[in-house]
């Protein structure tokens, strides 16, 4: 991998997984990362977070009233302040954009929060459920006869964090030419809304509700098949969008006999009208057959079918594991070992070591000296 | 994290990539949305497409009650939002005289984007390395299902396809026996789109200082497993096997979904401070599914008196409407040329950049439609005329 982010200082002053996401994804990329952990992110990170987000990043313990060495040693030099704490509280410890920009004119200044304007009523106290609630990511997920479904593992937060990082990097471009610094300000509600919208025009167009199916996306996202469907040991997802594929489909399941009437010949109809009839004939031919043969056949006739793995599945994935070596390995600060996602690009794999509490270790390596680190008590280590 | 932002939010122009050209060979959703925003931001993005192998999203299945010689393959909204305000040249890369002309943009450009199968560049003769070595400028990127190695790279990909394989989709279910998934969000697809504007920004600052380019070989099953980093965390120190929770957060907060007055509508709220959910409230009590249910702005009332997170749980088609959303310019109009199409409705890039959402600037190209003069500002009359007769821009 070339250089990326190499030589560029980004502080991280966060209290959610946006900002420890998107500092992840900068230090993946090579930026130096210094995270400033105060009780309220330790409280609001568990152990499971900060293993892996923190790893290759250096964790500083901080109390606010260490905020006046944080602009003047860290900021001073910084490239990137990324943030997603309130701005009443940003601009209540003369950490908001208008001062630091004055102060520190490169500084580019990423500002992530869980939804936009308030105060009409629409949410109180916002976090992830606010995000996946006002995007209409809940009403999109779930069983239509019960209660919308939340996203597991803070995917609004995570998404927020993804998008925090994309900009930061642009920003970053931006800045190394004309010497400005740039705002960012992201809130997960409208990133999350947005993917609700981009694949909600597939129903626009077809004309369909565009309301929570099951397994199913609406109306089969305009061609059958669409979604989640049971086999003989689990689940597999199944995805046809081109008519070849779906040939390939037919030819895979040996063009069964109902495939030739004229009901299951018309695609708009078996999409959106009654695609749960071609669940039913489908189903018995999926039961007999496996996860694993079904991916063997996928690959054979060229069809987008794959297993619903687990977790632990995942990891032992050859593709993942030896052909691509896509795992990193982080030493926890207890001495385990654990293997986890590493950078998606193909980039040698890494083994990272928890980085606990190194005041003086981050500052020395960001170049910076600091008298009162040694009196600094360690917070929620 | 709450905050207020995009008060007054203004759409206009960003030009922090200006300057910059990008190229794309894409198909899909993933990797055009990564040239879209690109060029939302300031770079000048050329779709270059083929006759022989269109974009999917020219190729839908027609809706039945289309007019005769409506123009489908310039119509599906997807199309419109994966490549809206870019260019489209056509070149067929099979003919020696377009190869050698792509090979000739390539070296004009800045970035390179692509998402076909893996391996089609080689059967051109063209591998990264090779593409790298003739151009040694370029950032390259290529956004596959798996990768561009292993056993899985020639599978075909599609979003949920890519989630089930990296575990998301079985860790989405009402409880540890209930997999339903979130096949329709289509999350590896726009996860991909924003893992490439990082990757290439990143690359791009990259070569600020080293002045070289770089190529990138992005799995969409690799950064959606990236999303749930902390599931394997859990799996490994055993604090948890990872498996569907219904809607409990990943923190072990029970979320209520209120049902409130009117069809499908719902309040979702967390706890309070005293871990109390939502339907331990005595205002509350019997919820969901009480008759005489009271509307979501009651059942918001009550919940922020309480100290409750709490938020209604919007429709899709609320949050096209939001007073929210439009106040941060969530969505933007543009016109077609062909007026069988139409006012389109696009979704804007998420962001509020130095106060502005970056404006969109038209509707995705019609196949081609900048092909001639393209390259008759790079072509002598009788080269461009001789490569039109042979089909080198089919």
């Amino acid at each position: 991998m070339g250089a990326m982010l190499d030589g560029t200082l980004t502080v991280e002053l966060g209290g959610s997984r946006a900002a420890a996401y998107a500092g992840k994804l900068l230090a993946d990329a090579g930026s130096e990362v210094i995270a400033l952990q105060d009780a309220n992110r330790a409280a609001a990170l568990p152990v499971a977070a900060r293993v892996y987000m923190d790893s290759a990043k250096s964790v500083v313990i901080w109390r606010e009233d260490g905020d006046p060495v944080l602009a003047e040693e860290l900021l001073s030099q910084a490239d990137v302040l990324l943030t997603d704490l309130d701005s009443h509280e940003l601009a209540r410890r003369g950490l908001g954009w208008e001062s630091l920009h004055a102060r520190f004119p490169r500084l580019t200044y990423v500002h992530l929060l869980a939804v936009g304007p308030v105060g009409d009523g629409r949410a109180s106290h916002p976090g992830e459920l606010a995000m996946q609630a006002i995007s209409g990511v809940m009403h999109m997920v779930g069983d239509p006869e019960r209660e919308p479904l939340a996203l597991p593992y803070s995917l609004g937060s995570i998404q927020l964090g993804v998008n925090g990082a994309a900009a930061a990097a642009a920003a970053l471009h931006a800045v190394a030419a004309t010497g400005i610094g740039r705002l960012v300000e992201i809130s997960g509600a409208e990133v999350m809304a947005s993917y609700v919208r981009i694949y909600g025009a597939v129903a626009t167009y077809y004309r369909v509700p565009l309301r929570r199916d099951g397994r199913r996306a609406p109306g089969s996202g305009g061609r059958w098949p669409f979604g989640i469907f049971p086999c003989r040991d689990g689940w597999v997802a199944m995805i046809c969008r081109s008519a070849r594929e779906w040939d390939s489909m037919l030819a895979m399941m040996g063009h069964p006999e109902w495939s030739a009437r004229e009901r299951y010949r018309d695609l708009h109809g078996i999409a959106i009208d009654y695609p749960g009839e071609v669940d039913e004939l489908v189903r018995p031919w999926l039961m007999e057959r496996t996860r694993d043969e079904l991916l063997e056949l996928a690959q054979r006739f060229a069809v987008p079918i794959a297993p619903v793995r687990t977790v632990a599945e995942v990891l032992a994935d050859p593709q993942l594991r030896d052909y691509r070596q896509f795992f990193d390995r982080v030493v926890t600060a207890s001495g385990d070992v654990v293997v986890v996602p590493g950078r998606p690009w193909a980039s040698s794999p890494r083994v990272l070591a928890e980085r606990g509490s190194g005041v003086a270790d981050a500052l020395t390596r960001a170049r910076l000296t600091w008298q009162e680190a040694d009196s600094r008590d360690q917070i929620g280590a | 994290m709450t905050d207020t932002i995009g008060a007054h939010t203004q759409v206009g122009a960003v030009n922090w990539l200006s300057g910059l050209r990008v190229l794309e060979v894409t198909t899909g959703v993933a990797a055009p949305l990564i040239g879209r925003i690109l060029g939302e931001l300031g770079a000048d993005v050329i779709k270059l497409e083929s006759r022989a192998k269109l974009d999917v999203n020219r190729t839908r299945v027609p809706r039945p009650d289309d007019p005769e010689g409506f123009p489908a393959s310039e119509a599906f909204q997807l199309l419109h939002e994966a490549n809206a305000g870019k260019r489209s040249i056509t070149l067929n890369l099979k003919e020696a005289a377009g190869k050698e002309l792509f090979l000739e943009l390539l070296r004009d450009v800045d970035v390179f984007i692509e998402n076909f199968a893996p391996g089609w560049l080689e059967r051109l003769g063209l591998s990264p390395d090779a593409i790298l070595a003739a151009a040694p400028q370029l950032i390259m990127l290529s956004a596959s299902g798996y990768g561009q190695t292993g056993p899985l790279r020639t599978q075909r990909a599609y979003a949920p396809v890519m989630t089930s394989l990296a575990g998301i989709e079985g860790l989405v279910g009402y409880g540890p026996d209930d997999v339903t998934g979130a096949s329709s969000l289509a999350l590896a697809d726009l996860n991909c789109s924003f893992y490439g504007v990082f990757l290439i920004t990143a690359a791009l600052r990259g070569r600020q200082v080293t002045g070289r380019g770089q190529y990138l070989d992005l799995s969409q099953t690799e950064a959606a497993a990236c999303l749930i980093g902390e599931a394997f965390v859990e799996q490994q120190l055993g604090l948890r096997v990872p498996a569907p929770q219904g809607n409990t957060s990943t923190d072990g907060e029970h979320w209520t979904l209120l049902a409130a007055a009117g069809d499908d509508r719902w309040v979702a709220a967390g706890t309070d401070r005293d871990d109390r959910t939502a339907s331990q409230l005595p205002e509350l009590a019997g919820q969901p599914g009480r008759p005489g249910r009271p509307s979501a702005a009651d059942l918001l009332r009550v919940l922020a008196d309480h100290g409750f997170e709490a938020a209604p749980v919007l429709t899709p088609d609320e949050v096209a409407t939001d007073e929210l959303f439009q106040r941060q310019a969530l969505l933007q109009r543009v016109t077609h040329p062909l007026e069988a199409i139409g006012e389109l409705t696009i979704t804007s890039v998420p962001w509020h950049l130095d106060g502005i959402v970056p404006r969109i600037a038209g509707p995705a190209p019609c196949l081609g439609s900048d092909t001639d003069d393209f390259f008759r500002r790079r072509l002598s009359a009788e080269a461009f005329t001789t490569y039109a007769e042979d089909k080198v821009f089919f």
